[in-house]
């Protein structure tokens, strides 16, 4: 056969050393088949690769080469830079049996040749050539020996086994194309065994395809599947085709939230950590998590294929990026295993606040004391307020702070000119981070009518709420 | 006095050639025996292609071929066809660098009727050249597989450098990539060998 030359890359053929080794062969009064003979018989059988074969084309090349010996080989290095360099392996098949009864390379170069002042070293790969083909012929065999069986040909030529996972019920298809055609009468039944006992003939279609499907039933697990040639004189062959697995269960999954406990609920402001947790390991197919509202509606989603990411993380945004209602939500991960079974989990509830905590602001007077009274209206509990008031010289006159409102404050009137006016600066913050800040110029202009200070409204003075920066 | 300077001045030249020889003396391959090799004779072999994860293109099949040429012909084991594995890599659809699942290699073993499949991977593979000239250098590692099973069974890794085998002046050493393949696959297959891999009988066969 042409020997595959390595160093031209994917495919080449080198066409000298194969020239020259069947030249040596013939010497060795070996009768050679001639190259255009065996360039017809790879067309033929639409051999496109060199430098190996297979079983079926080893017996073909018998069969129709006549051929009791193939030498098969490959041209391992050829350069003639930095230094003349060529390596060569080669492999004698029997096409009786197919075996490799010898096989022998051997590699040369320059540097292995050097002699005295340069005299007589070869120059080119071709003074090489005999060089390399005499070591890779050291130990050809003399007593070429008649087979001791016969060719265990590759029977199966495609094979096809699938799905690989299927739900109980759920159909399995096999399809094989067996390369063998035998005499009439002498056909073998073909039958797929499933498992360690369940045997199927197969369906025959025209060109050895063979083909059958079944229902995967049973109890979960791996069930083996073979092909068995049984012939008519009983003689039997058994090949391993695959595995499919039968699989009912879904897979379970629990969903783990870190966020703050809030009134027996998690709540979150910046962003909740969904952690999925498997209770039994397995592959899933593909995924997919959608965060719903009270409603039902759903305000997010995310999904994908192959298993899922360790965590999810939720900033309370919506598909269009935009902040969502302040409310309850729940996420909902749906999850298909490998046989497509589905599971669905529904976590706790998550109560979702970006809104500044609301006040009330109430400042009487009498004669000798300001009052100021502080109220907190708002779904989220306080984790802390402070209430500053300072003269019109920036000097602190009272400063006050605590973790829950109604609160009142007061402030002698001895040490503040109501005539100058007293500013108030105040500051909430409720448990989850969200932030309130109020500063009014003249708390005494308030000491007469009352005031409801809360989210978003405007008076007459200045009221600076913190900005959210939305960060889905 | 002048000959105790002489002693230790010995002794101490002694020391260095010692260490000399040492360091340089070229190490064999390294062999892990994960479980034993299967009770009785193993005559049919599979040697699926190595993986390649050097820059030398044409690495893996002449790695492949030549190792199984010297297991062919250190071991007399029967090999099964090239031919025949790439088939069965296209009809599992395993691209040749890709090394096959557990499940692939217990059919591929059945498909060949094999005992055992040998698998491996280039670590390092390098020509002579460069403006050094240096000499070719191969590193590589070798499994050894129970068909049936698809378990790791020996796992053998040899590294070898082309002047490692100077003996004078230039002589001995290795110039060619394909000798000093050859040479690695026969000192492993020799390792096997004399560890208990028991070699193939023609009456085996």
């Amino acid at each position: 056969m042409p020997l595959e030359d390595l160093s031209q890359g994917r495919n080449g053929v080198n066409s000298e050393v194969t020239s020259y080794l069947a030249s040596e062969l013939g010497k060795k009064g070996m009768f050679v088949i001639p190259q255009e003979d065996i360039i017809s018989f790879m067309a033929h059988n639409r051999i496109r690769w060199v430098g190996q074969l297979n079983s079926y084309h080893i017996s073909q090349a018998r069969e129709e080469l006549g051929a009791d010996l193939i030498l098969l080989g490959s041209v391992t290095q050829k350069a003639t830079k930095p230094l003349i360099t060529l390596g060569v392996t080669l492999y004698l098949i029997r096409t009786d049996d197919g075996q490799n009864i010898w096989s022998n390379s051997s590699g040369l170069n320059l540097d292995d040749l050097r002699r005295i002042l340069g005299i007589s070293e070869p120059e080119t790969i071709d003074e090489l050539l005999p060089l390399v083909a005499s070591n890779a012929l050291e130990g050809w065999p003399e007593n070429l020996n008649a087979a001791m069986g016969k060719l265990p040909v590759l029977e199966i030529e495609t094979a096809f086994l699938q799905p690989k996972y299927v739900r109980p019920g759920q159909l399995v298809s096999c399809a094989i194309k067996l390369r063998s055609d035998w005499q009439a009468g002498d056909e073998p039944k073909v039958i797929v065994k499933i498992g360690d006992h369940e045997q199927r003939q197969m369906t025959a279609s025209p060109n050895r395809n063979y083909e059958i499907s079944w229902s995967g039933q049973g109890i979960d697990g791996r069930y083996p599947v073979s092909l068995l040639l049984l012939w008519p004189s009983g003689r039997m062959k058994e090949s391993y085709i695959g595995s499919y697995f039968v699989d009912s269960q879904p897979p379970r999954i629990t969903l783990d939230l870190k966020g703050k406990q809030l009134q027996g609920s998690l709540a979150f402001r910046d962003k909740i950590v969904i952690i999925p947790r498997m209770l039994r390991r397995e592959q899933l197919s593909n995924w997919r998590i959608s965060i719903q509202n009270e409603a039902g509606q759903e305000v997010r989603k995310e999904d994908g294929e192959g298993n899922m990411p360790p965590s999810f993380t939720w900033n309370g945004n919506n598909r269009q990026s935009q902040q969502t209602e302040e409310g309850y939500y729940q996420a909902v991960l749906q999850a298909w295993d490998l046989a497509q079974n589905l599971s669905t989990t529904t976590s706790e509830k998550i109560f979702f606040s970006r809104t500044p905590p609301a006040m009330i602001l109430e400042a009487k007077r009498d004669d000798q004391e300001m009052h100021v009274d502080l109220q907190h209206e708002g779904k989220t509990p306080l984790a802390f307020w402070k209430l500053e008031m300072r003269n019109y010289k920036g000097e602190l006159l009272k400063i006050v702070q605590g973790d829950n409102l109604p609160a009142q404050v007061n402030l002698p009137l001895s040490v503040a000119s109501i005539a100058e006016g007293i500013e108030c600066q105040i500051v909430m913050e409720d448990l989850l981070g969200n932030k309130t800040k109020k500063n009014i110029v003249d708390l005494v202009q308030l000491t007469k009518p009352k005031e409801v200070l809360a989210e978003g409204t405007t008076g007459e003075n200045e009221f600076e709420n913190d900005k959210w920066v939305a960060e889905f | 006095m002048g000959g105790g300077i002489l002693i230790l001045l010995g002794r101490f030249f002694f020391f260095l050639l010692l260490l000399a020889i040492t360091a340089c003396r070229p190490q064999g391959p390294r062999l892990f025996q994960l479980a034993t090799l299967p009770e009785g004779n193993i005559c049919r072999i599979a040697i699926l292609p190595f993986r390649n994860e050097t820059e030398y293109i044409s690495g893996s099949p002449m790695v492949t071929r030549i190792f199984s040429t010297q297991l062919n012909q250190r071991g007399n084991f029967s090999l099964a066809q090239e031919g025949d594995i790439f088939a069965l890599y296209q009809q599992l659809h395993i691209r040749p660098y890709q090394e096959p699942e557990l499940e692939q290699l217990r059919i591929i073993g059945d498909r060949l009727g094999v005992q055992l499949i040998i698998i491996g991977s280039i670590a390092e593979m390098t020509d002579t050249g460069g403006v050094e000239q240096k000499k070719p250098s191969l590193e590589i590692k070798v499994d050894i597989l129970e068909a049936k099973t698809g378990k790791s069974l020996w796992t053998t890794y040899h590294s070898r450098h082309g002047d490692q085998f100077r003996k004078f002046m230039h002589f001995g050493m290795v110039n060619s990539s394909t000798e000093l393949v050859k040479i690695v696959s026969q000192e492993i297959i020799d390792k096997w060998l004399h560890e208990g891999m028991a070699k193939c009988s023609e009456q085996q066969k």
